[in-house]
């Protein structure tokens, strides 16, 4: 079976092409730009571009779809990627969403089945919850069969998450907030990599979407700390900012409960469709347009930063209550993650350390 | 007085697209639509729209025909007739002899949202943009296809457009987010084609959705669109030589109001920019804004039209179920010369049901006296002094066109379509409302009213992203190149502003 995978040239993408590669697969890279390491099987295709995506996807009878962009990108992307992959006669796809299309900070009880918002304060968010849902409905009318998979804190060799933070503690502008205790949803890359080989070749799995996530509970000081401690840096001394909570308004302390709650989504589950149009028409004529907010950029001065430089996006990682559920990937489709998340910060930290020696 | 980055004059596909870029970047920006506010157009557009299904047909109305005696004339007008301007509040001049139909929309978003708009978006090639060094007929683009190719492909990427790869030299290929089927009518024309040509072929059009990248803009926060605001003068200062902001009026209240701005920019459609450019002359600039060349104005170009050519499909090729374009690109002169005239001409073929209507558009030599230039007495409802608009058709025009008429009627022929209204008429310029020219780009200051980044020559905080920049115009529809042409200036606006020089 052959394999493409398009976003090959990203910190996702080229560990799962690796990996694939790594496990007797015939993996293909499908990237914008010609990788900087010379790679005999790869093509070169804008993912917007039916044409040159369907010409990289020729022979294959899998594919994952790992490609970012811009947000605009994101869900432009799909259409394209969904009917080339059509045309190329290939069989399943498997998209990698994100875990963060439940917000920052899932609310607790979280799990694949929660509804989604196209109307988060992160423009991110927004976009990969209409990729999700375009594909979906390219599904119900297309061929290629279709999973998605939703990774969070995706982190490893080469993650801007661990880099961004030990560029940060270099430049000493590194913070956490509330001393990091929050849950970090992580994922090490090579975890995720081997959750893409089961949803490439699992039975029966078309159209679901799966939560994945390591094996252990992490809070953010476990991924912070051992970076502190390879640069020698005191973790205990990087300051603990507590940036003030955003107000929850009425929408979200009342309504969306109840939205989420078990009760709801078993009514919504047994209303006819036509019904559910009615009102959706109704309750979104009674709405003002969707607020897209700029995103805020991480900028802080050196040596000084204060709770206000915090971006909410952030703040709101850091101070994650849910751990997002693996059991559906684990019944589904067999997924025990194979590295510890402390042998995954361990290669972590030793790349960093090669790329801070080079 | 209102202070901003950027003020953009229009805000049409290239405006928006210039306001999008530029508000996406982090600058404010502020952009003055003559048009109405959008409630107000909604307002108009039911009315419109319940009088047309009680029965009232405005195209059989003497009075609102007279009152829009030039733009009636576009095959759009009956089912949107008020997205059009009026040509009694607002006239401009022409010879009675030499006629153009300026066919003009006011309104935000420009001419691509008004509805039965063919909205077909095809790339120029090198053979366009280095025309004039193949046959000498008239001067070349300073830029060339590899040069906009990452701009056309952006463009493209946010547009999302349908079509099919055709590898054909004469129409470089598109990004396509979608492959379009063709409809059976155009199957059957495509298939005689083959037959019978080696050097033509029809395809299946490149179109999308309409582009109104104002929408974009406006959701950054950054942007703000000011909608009845009739944009009189480009204001400069008069001891740095630079321009300063814009002077508009109110449509309402006929007052007149004044912006600041670090950065100018017009897109204002090819003839009302050259008009404003010209109202904005000072003792600096005497004959007008950015003309020491003496060329503003000049090199007004538009689509040859020849329209209004029926025919009735076969019973086999005949799809009820919706209508569809096709086109015939460019074949003159591509490959093989022609001995009697140089450029060439596309076709545009419409199928609806059992119909097919066909187009032409054809390549207009570019002559330094058709041109815009102020007329001094009339002025429009607001006191702003009116065009006049001087342009004909040459021989080397008159000759093509003759050739794609009878081309036209064997490529239907042959595919076995029954023509049954042929309207051998060369349609006035303007008609096809491609009109381009009038502040040409060129690398030499004393050749082009423009940079090759549509920056003026004479006013380093001037720029003009709409069509006037053409300096030769193909034979394909242009919006797709206006709006890459824009990006392209964007980018070098911004880059310029970065680095302290604009």
């Amino acid at each position: 079976m052959k394999i493409a995978v398009l976003g090959a040239n990203g910190f996702v993408g080229g560990h799962i092409l690796r990996f694939l590669r790594a496990h007797g697969h015939d993996a293909r890279a499908v990237v914008r730009r010609p990788p900087a390491v010379p790679d005999a099987d790869h093509r070169i295709a804008d993912a917007c571009d039916v044409y040159a995506v369907r010409d990289a996807f020729t022979g294959c009878d899998f594919v994952v779809h790992a490609a970012l962009g811009s947000d605009d990108v994101i869900v432009d992307s799909t259409a394209p990627v969904y009917a080339a992959a059509e045309g190329a006669g290939v069989r399943r796809l498997v998209y990698i969403s994100t875990g963060s299309v439940h917000g920052q900070a899932p609310a607790p009880g979280t799990d694949e089945r929660s509804p989604l918002s196209i109307r988060q304060a992160v423009p991110y968010n927004n976009a990969k919850v209409r990729a999700e849902r375009k594909l979906q409905r390219l599904r119900e009318r297309g061929t290629v069969e279709l999973v998605m998979l939703r990774p969070t804190i995706v982190f490893g060799p080469g993650s801007r998450w661990i880099f961004d933070f030990a560029d940060r503690l270099r430049t000493r502008t590194a913070y956490v907030v509330d001393g990091a205790r929050g849950i970090c949803n992580s994922i090490y890359v090579e975890n995720l990599a081997h959750a893409v080989g089961l949803a490439l070749t699992a039975p029966d799995v078309d159209r679901e979407v799966f939560l994945v996530s390591d094996a252990e509970l992490v809070r953010w000081c476990d991924l912070y700390r051992p970076i502190a401690d390879a640069l020698g840096v005191d973790f205990d001394r990087v300051p603990s900012l507590s940036p003030p909570e955003p107000r929850s308004t009425l929408k979200q302390r009342y309504v969306d409960p109840l939205r989420t709650s078990e009760l709801v989504r078993a009514l919504i589950r047994h209303t006819p469709g036509h019904v559910k149009d009615v009102v959706k028409r109704a309750i979104r004529r009674g709405r003002p347009g969707a607020v897209r907010e700029p995103s805020p950029s991480i900028s802080a001065g050196p040596m000084q930063v204060s709770a206000s430089d915090v971006p909410a996006e952030i703040a709101a990682l850091q101070r994650c209550r849910w751990r997002l559920p693996n059991d559906k990937a684990a019944r589904i489709l067999g997924y025990v993650p194979p590295v510890p998340f402390a042998e995954g910060c361990r290669r972590s930290i030793e790349w960093l350390a090669e790329r801070g020696a080079a | 007085m209102t202070a901003c980055d950027v003020a953009i004059v229009g805000s049409g596909p290239t405006g928006g697209l210039a306001a999008k870029v530029l508000s996406e970047a982090g600058l404010n920006v502020l952009v003055l639509d003559a048009g109405r506010s959008a409630p107000e157009l909604h307002a108009i557009s039911a009315i419109d729209r319940v009088r047309r299904r009680l029965g009232y047909r405005i195209e059989e109305d003497p009075a609102a025909i007279r009152r829009q005696r030039v733009q009636s004339s576009c095959y759009a007008w009956p089912t949107d007739p008020h997205a059009f301007v009026d040509d009694e509040d607002q006239p401009y001049v022409v010879d009675a002899e030499q006629p153009f139909a300026w066919i003009r929309c006011r309104r935000p978003g420009g001419r691509m949202t008004v509805r039965r708009h063919g909205l077909q978006f095809y790339r120029l090639s090198d053979l366009d943009f280095q025309a004039g060094q193949r046959d000498g007929g008239s001067d070349s683009w300073p830029i060339s296809l590899a040069d906009l190719e990452p701009y056309y492909a952006r463009i493209e990427r946010w547009m999302k457009i349908r079509g099919t790869r055709d590898h054909l030299r004469q129409l470089p290929d598109s990004l396509l987010a979608a492959e379009t089927q063709p409809a059976p009518a155009l199957q059957v024309l495509a298939g005689a084609i083959r037959r019978t040509w080696k050097d033509r072929q029809a395809i299946p059009c490149r179109t999308a959705a309409p582009p109104i990248p104002i929408r974009d803009a406006m959701a950054t926060g950054r942007c703000t669109l000011r909608t009845n605001a009739i944009v009189t003068h480009v204001l400069t200062d008069p001891k740095t030589g630079l321009a300063s902001g814009l002077r508009y009026v109110d449509r309402w209240t006929h007052r007149d109001r004044e912006v600041r701005a670090r950065v100018v920019v017009l897109c204002a459609s090819s003839i009302e920019t050259a008009r404003l450019l010209f109202a904005s002359a000072t003792p600096q600039h005497p004959g007008g804004l950015g003309n020491s060349s003496g060329l503003l104005g000049r090199y007004l170009m538009d689509h040859l039209h020849l329209g209004g050519i029926d025919a009735d499909i076969p019973p086999a090729a005949q799809d009820r179920s919706g209508h569809s374009w096709g086109y015939i690109p460019q074949f003159r002169n591509v490959c093989e010369r022609d001995r009697r005239f140089i450029r060439g001409y596309g076709v545009q073929v419409f199928t609806e049901g059992i119909r097919c209507g066909v187009t032409v558009f054809g390549e207009m030599l570019p002559h330094p006296d058709n041109r815009v230039t102020l007329d001094p007495d009339v002025k429009d409802k607001w006191g702003v002094p009116a065009a006049r608009i001087a342009c004909v058709h040459g021989d080397n025009d008159k000759t093509m066109m003759r050739d794609a008429e009878s081309e036209v009627c064997a490529m239907v022929a042959a595919a076995g379509f029954k023509i049954w209204r042929f309207n051998r008429q060369l349609s006035p310029p303007g008609l096809a409302s491609h009109e381009v020219g009038t502040a040409r780009m060129s690398a030499d200051r004393a050749a082009g009213v423009l940079t090759p980044f549509c920056q003026s020559w004479d006013v380093a905080n001037l720029f003009v992203m709409d069509g006037s920049c053409f300096v030769t115009q193909g034979v394909q529809n242009p919006t797709l190149t206006m709006m890459a042409l824009a990006a392209r200036s964007c980018d070098y606006l911004l880059e310029g502003m970065r680095r302290g020089e604009i």
